[in-house]
């Protein structure tokens, strides 16, 4: 409320400031004209003179110039208004000013403005951070640390998963390459990388995330991160039977009361046949953060959409996100997007049989 | 909510910018003394309003409100806090905010300074500012929108660059947009001016300090993005005739135009149509450059990409306001009555000189700048047009100019004695030739070109000691006589001395950087090399670590003879959490040279590989940039130059027909 | 002294003739003379350019290509993933120079594969690669752009 009184008092401020000067009487001269600047100059050649800067000729030669321009502004006088249309100009012109500034102004606030955002500085947000209110803080210290000591491993470790859960993707990435570099190789880590890249790709396991997860599990195949994402990659690419197995092996080894075990459990229960309902728990929180990232790449495609890889993947995350519509829909908008690329159409359309999409005749030609 | 009220500010500053075009125009049109008395509140209302949204922007990077975008994209909460400030121009959006902000600053010091205007052209100019207000003002917000929320917060900000975080660059942009943003006072004027169908004496002379003002912003800009360049990219050129620093020559090229040609129009009531014209190309070339920089349309190490939608909505602002300006100029232009001729050898011939070199200079730039562009459009083939065009084009333009300058400094107004100028110039001929024998011989080698430049720079300042010695000096009169008369010189006439003076500088401290000398070598410790007059020694290379960076440092000693001068300290910087190095130059200054050093990598055994660099007299590049703009300041603070007519000045005018008398 | 209006005006116009006729044929000589072409490293193989001629060439430094020496001579390879060129330089590289990454050069082709280079540049920041480079590249499918919020 406060914010609407705010605004609505800005304009009133900016709408009789605008209006000022029709509420004042009309004197007969309004400010000065040219012929006070003649006098001035006329005035300025003489002061020129009497200082000695000036000589006798130079400075009547200039006075004659300026006089006859002088009396050239006053023949050129101003001429006479008609009062009757002078008050029906200035009504007109009161209600452009009271009228349409506020409208317009209103008009497009209401289309673009965000009034019920409140302000979030950090100080005041530090509650909203979650457990540790001075993470920023830590994270300072730590990266402090890190200049001084780039050879501390342990410390790399220890930032990597935060940087990873502020959606600071890529260093994340690097700080668990370094953390790996220096300590040597652990599944944990490894894994870690994985999910940071996962993350950084907007929520798909690309195949460099593959490496890393697959090199997880050469080293720990116990590791419980890196068996969910090999089983996520399966199920992304489509092999949904593979998915399945590795689902059903991760299940097996967690105890079933985790959150963990409920999340792979989602996972099964989507691919064991119940379709067209969601694959993803719709209020777990991964589901949020992939709800995220697949919005961001949808708008990044819908402003340019020469990336068929980026299409591919938007697909595949609709696909998994269980939204059918939204599937058609992007088929169709990244068609049309490549309808000027018959190879890239070409792949598109493969990428699509792999996914199951119905094949509409006239796609697959 | 401080961030919605900013950006609820931002668009009813639209709103008023509107309403600043439309209804004082109106009046102007139709004559109605109350309409045209609304350009004054509406100006200053539209400038409150775009002060409070920037103001509210710069809240939210203050206290990091991460609920902003546009704060997320480009600050940190770590930021210090100054660079938390210059961050909000450090951007596309909020940059375009800066140039906006500037812009109403400008219409609302026109509003204010005005007391002596006639009305008239008042409500023109502030309406045609108002109109380009409101056009940047709606492409901030619908296509660059600094105020865009977020509902989902991030923890912390991506902005964390420290390659950008350099108070050079933390100071360019603002310099630069006050001296771009400022020639659109002269666009306005001379848009007014069509309108209104007169032109004359009064106009020039209120126009003037306006575009004085923009041309000393301007001039300090560019030196100062040039001795960013110079000491930030690490290696010691100064100007890379890159676009981006064109588009901010041309405007200066075609504003120094101006200056002049405003000045014949307010002492001889010549060259109206001439300048009216200038100021509508000198507004048009800073829109140029906001365009080509804004528009990532031209490659080159400054710029940032953006995107193309961008780019065609200021395209279509170009298009708009210099294709209207023009369109006007070509319908109206004709109607205005014209100034006088006059001789061929008069100052006020000079400077039709000064104004066709300078013109045509800016446009040898404008085209080596846009041809890329065209032929890219027309067949697809890309260039780069480089230093050996400009050299061949550009370069002699400017140098003829120089040359005629003192003469035209010289010359009296209306009727010019070129032979008494050309025996008055005569010492200051013989000590420009002195100075070439004696570089010749001093500095043998390296191109003729050289001792040419430094003559000529010598030409410039001693035509400058000439002309203030000859308006003061007079045959019988005592030396303290002759020193008062110097001093009561109108502060006009310093303004100019001093300009030109200071363009000698530049031109000396630019021939100067062809004996600089560049060493090459790999340097274990203790080993010593010479450069130029100096021989440095590694003393150590070592690692050390500063706030936010580590580095691996090289410390020279420098010696001169036997004596030792001291050090300079050279880096390779590796900031925290981006791993992307830097050089960091090492510059010390002798005298008016300096000595530059730049590691090009410190090896395991303790070696180091470096470059040397010592440039003589290099500092008088940006020194002279400096005399200019003081220059510039001495010539804006001169009473007769300013918009108002003195209070004592008025009280004693005479009546006219006692002057005509 | 003594002109009439006529003569002025021609005076004035006869100046003014002259310094425009003088700078547009520099211009003109200086946009057929002084103007480099860019290439990438097939448009060079393609187009048969002489060998001496000077050309800005851009692709990306070929990974595993750079060699240095003491005497700070450097040698590498620009590729445009089709065809790549052997380039060479003394001097000192620019900070963002990196295998892999986009790049600039001009200087004398000195024809074959070699490409003698007296400026190099490297892209100026994460997000900026120099245009043509990305122009080319992206025609080939493969520089995705700059990476969006």
């Amino acid at each position: 409320m406060l914010i609407w009184l705010s605004i609505a008092l800005l304009s009133g401020c900016a709408v009789l400031g605008l209006l000022w000067p029709l509420a004042k009487p009309t004197s007969e001269r309004h400010g000065r004209d040219d012929r006070d600047f003649y006098l001035g100059q006329l005035a300025d050649i003489e002061r020129d003179k009497s200082r000695g800067l000036l000589d006798e000729v130079t400075a009547e030669d200039a006075k004659t110039e300026a006089a006859r321009r002088l009396l050239a502004v006053v023949r050129d006088d101003d001429v006479g208004v008609d009062p009757a249309r002078r008050v029906r100009r200035r009504k007109l012109a009161s209600l452009i000013a009271l009228v349409c500034v506020p409208v317009l102004a209103f008009t497009l606030y209401g289309q673009l403005g965000s009034p019920n955002l409140p302000d979030q500085p950090i100080s005041s947000r530090s509650s909203n951070l979650g457990e540790n209110p001075d993470l920023s803080m830590m994270i300072a210290k730590v990266e402090a640390r890190l200049a001084d000591h780039p050879e501390d491993g342990m410390g790399w470790g220890t930032i990597a998963p935060i940087y990873l859960s502020l959606g600071r993707y890529d260093d994340a990435i690097k700080a668990f390459a370094n953390a790996l570099k220096i300590l040597g190789e652990s599944a944990d880590l490894r894994s870690g990388l994985g999910e940071a890249r996962m993350a950084s790709a907007d929520g798909i396991v690309t195949a460099e995330a593959l490496v890393d997860f697959n090199m997880a599990l050469a080293d720990d195949p116990t590791n419980e991160r890196g068996q969910y994402y090999r089983a996520l990659a399966a199920e992304q690419d489509g092999d949904k039977s593979r998915a399945l197995v590795l689902y059903q092996t991760l299940y097996a080894s967690l105890s079933p009361n985790s959150d963990a075990a409920r999340l792979v459990s989602k996972h099964l229960a989507a691919l064991s046949g119940i379709q067209g309902k969601s694959a993803i728990d719709p209020n777990g929180p991964q589901s949020d953060m992939i709800k995220a990232m697949v919005a961001r790449l949808d708008a990044r495609l819908a402003t340019d959409g020469s990336d068929l890889e980026g299409w591919v993947k938007l697909l595949r995350a609709y696909q998994v996100l269980g939204d059918g519509a939204k599937v058609k829909a992007v088929f169709a908008r990244a068609k049309a997007a490549m309808s000027a690329n018959p190879d890239g159409l070409a792949r598109l359309n493969a990428a699509a049989q792999d996914l199951g999409l119905s094949n509409e005749p006239g796609i697959s030609n | 909510m401080i961030v919605e009220i900013g950006h609820f500010a931002l668009i009813l500053a639209f709103a008023t910018a509107l309403a600043q075009t439309v209804l004082p125009m109106w009046g102007a049109v139709s004559r109605d003394p109350s309409l045209m008395a609304m350009a004054r509140p509406s100006a200053l209302i539209t400038f409150g309003l775009v002060l409070i949204a920037y103001g509210a922007l710069t809240m939210a990077y203050i206290g990091s409100d991460f609920s902003v975008a546009n704060v997320v994209m480009n600050s940190h909460s770590s930021k210090p806090l100054i660079y938390k400030i210059s961050g909000v121009w450090s951007n596309h959006e909020g940059s375009m905010l800066l140039w906006v902000m500037i812009l109403v600053l400008f219409a609302a010091l026109v509003a204010l300074r005005s007391a002596e205007m006639p009305e008239r052209l008042l409500a023109s100019v502030l309406s045609v500012e108002g109109a380009i207000a409101a056009a940047f003002l709606i492409f901030i917000i619908l296509t660059s929108n600094p105020f865009l929320r977020l509902t989902d917060l991030p923890a912390e900000g991506q902005g964390l660059n420290p390659i950008l975080e350099d108070p050079g660059l933390a100071i360019h942009p603002p310099l630069l947009y006050l001296g771009y943003v400022g020639f659109s006072v002269a666009f306005s004027f001379a848009v007014g001016a069509l309108i209104h169908g007169r032109i004359d004496a009064v106009w020039a002379r209120f126009v003037r300090p306006w575009t004085l003002l923009a041309w000393i912003f301007l001039t300090l800009g560019i030196a100062m993005g040039s001795y960013w360049a110079y000491y930030e990219l690490g290696w010691g050129g100064w100007w890379f005739w890159d676009p981006v620093e064109n588009a901010s020559l041309m405007p200066w090229l075609m504003g120094t135009a101006l200056l002049h040609s405003t000045v014949v129009m307010e002492k001889r009531d010549a060259l109206k149509v001439w300048t009216i014209l200038l100021s509508i190309l000198t507004f048009s070339l800073s829109l140029l450059g906001t365009f080509l920089v804004r528009s990532g349309v031209i490659t080159s190490v400054h710029s940032f990409a953006s995107d193309p939608a961008r780019g065609i909505f200021i395209l279509g602002i170009l298009t708009f306001f210099i294709g209207g300006g023009l369109v006007l100029f070509a319908w109206r232009g004709p109607s205005l009555k014209q100034g006088g001729l006059f001789a061929p050898v008069s100052r006020e011939g000079a400077l039709v000189v000064n104004n066709l070199f300078l013109a045509t200079s800016a446009v040898a730039v404008l085209v080596g700048t846009l041809y890329p562009l065209v032929l890219e459009t027309l067949n697809g083939n890309k260039i780069s047009v480089g230093a050996p065009y400009f050299n061949l084009t550009a370069v002699p333009l400017f140098v003829v100019l120089l040359m005629l300058v003192p003469f035209g400094q010289s010359l009296a107004w209306k009727r010019g004695d070129l032979l008494g100028v050309g025996q008055r110039l005569l010492a200051a001929f013989g000590l420009a030739v002195l100075a070439m024998i004696v570089t010749l011989a001093a500095r043998q080698g390296g191109p003729v070109a050289a001792p040419l430049g430094i003559g000529l720079g010598v030409w410039l300042i001693a035509g400058s000691i000439t002309d203030v010695f000859y308006r003061s000096y007079r045959r019988g009169l005592s030396w303290s006589s002759v020193l008062n008369r110097a001093l009561g010189m109108p502060r006009s006439a310093w303004g100019t001395a001093l300009a030109h003076a200071g363009m000698g500088l530049t031109v000396i401290g630019i021939s100067a950087t062809v004996w600089g000398v560049e060493t090459l070598a790999v340097v274990s410790p203790n080993e010593a090399l010479s450069v130029g007059p100096y021989r440095v020694s590694l003393e150590q290379a070592f690692k050390r670590t500063g706030q936010g960076f580590r580095e691996e440092v090289a410390r020279f000693i420098v010696m001169e003879g036997d004596q030792a001068k001291g050090s300079i300290e050279t880096s390779k910087r590796i900031h925290t959490g981006r791993e992307m190095p830097t050089t960091e130059a090492g510059i010390v200054t002798y005298g008016l040279g300096q000595l530059y050093a730049s590691v090009n990598d410190i090896l395991p055994d303790g070696k180091v590989s470096i470059r040397f660099y010592w440039k003589p007299l290099v500092t008088l590049i940006w020194g002279g940039a400096l005399v200019m703009a003081f220059g510039g300041m001495l010539s804006l603070s001169d009473r007769r130059a300013r918009i108002a007519v003195s209070v004592k000045a008025r009280r004693t005018m005479p009546a006219p027909s006692e002057v005509s008398a | 002294m003594a002109m009439t209006r006529k003569q002025k005006r021609l005076t004035l116009i006869a100046a003014a003739g002259c310094v425009l006729a003088v700078a547009t044929g520099l211009i003109l000589f200086a946009l057929s003379d002084k103007i480099v072409f860019f290439y990438t490293p097939s448009d060079l193989a393609k187009q048969g350019i002489g060998a001496g001629t000077r050309v800005r060439i851009g692709g990306l430094v070929e990974v595993g290509s750079v060699q240095r020496d003491a005497a700070m001579n450097v040698a590498f390879r620009v590729t445009d993933t089709e065809k790549s060129l052997s380039v060479t330089y003394k001097g000192l590289l620019p900070d963002l120079f990196r295998e892999g990454q986009g790049v600039v050069a001009e200087g004398v082709y000195e024809g074959g594969d070699r490409v003698q280079a007296d400026t190099v540049l490297a892209k100026h920041d994460e997000n900026y690669m120099p245009k043509d480079v990305a122009d080319a590249l992206k025609k080939k499918g493969v520089w995705q752009g700059s990476k969006s919020p």
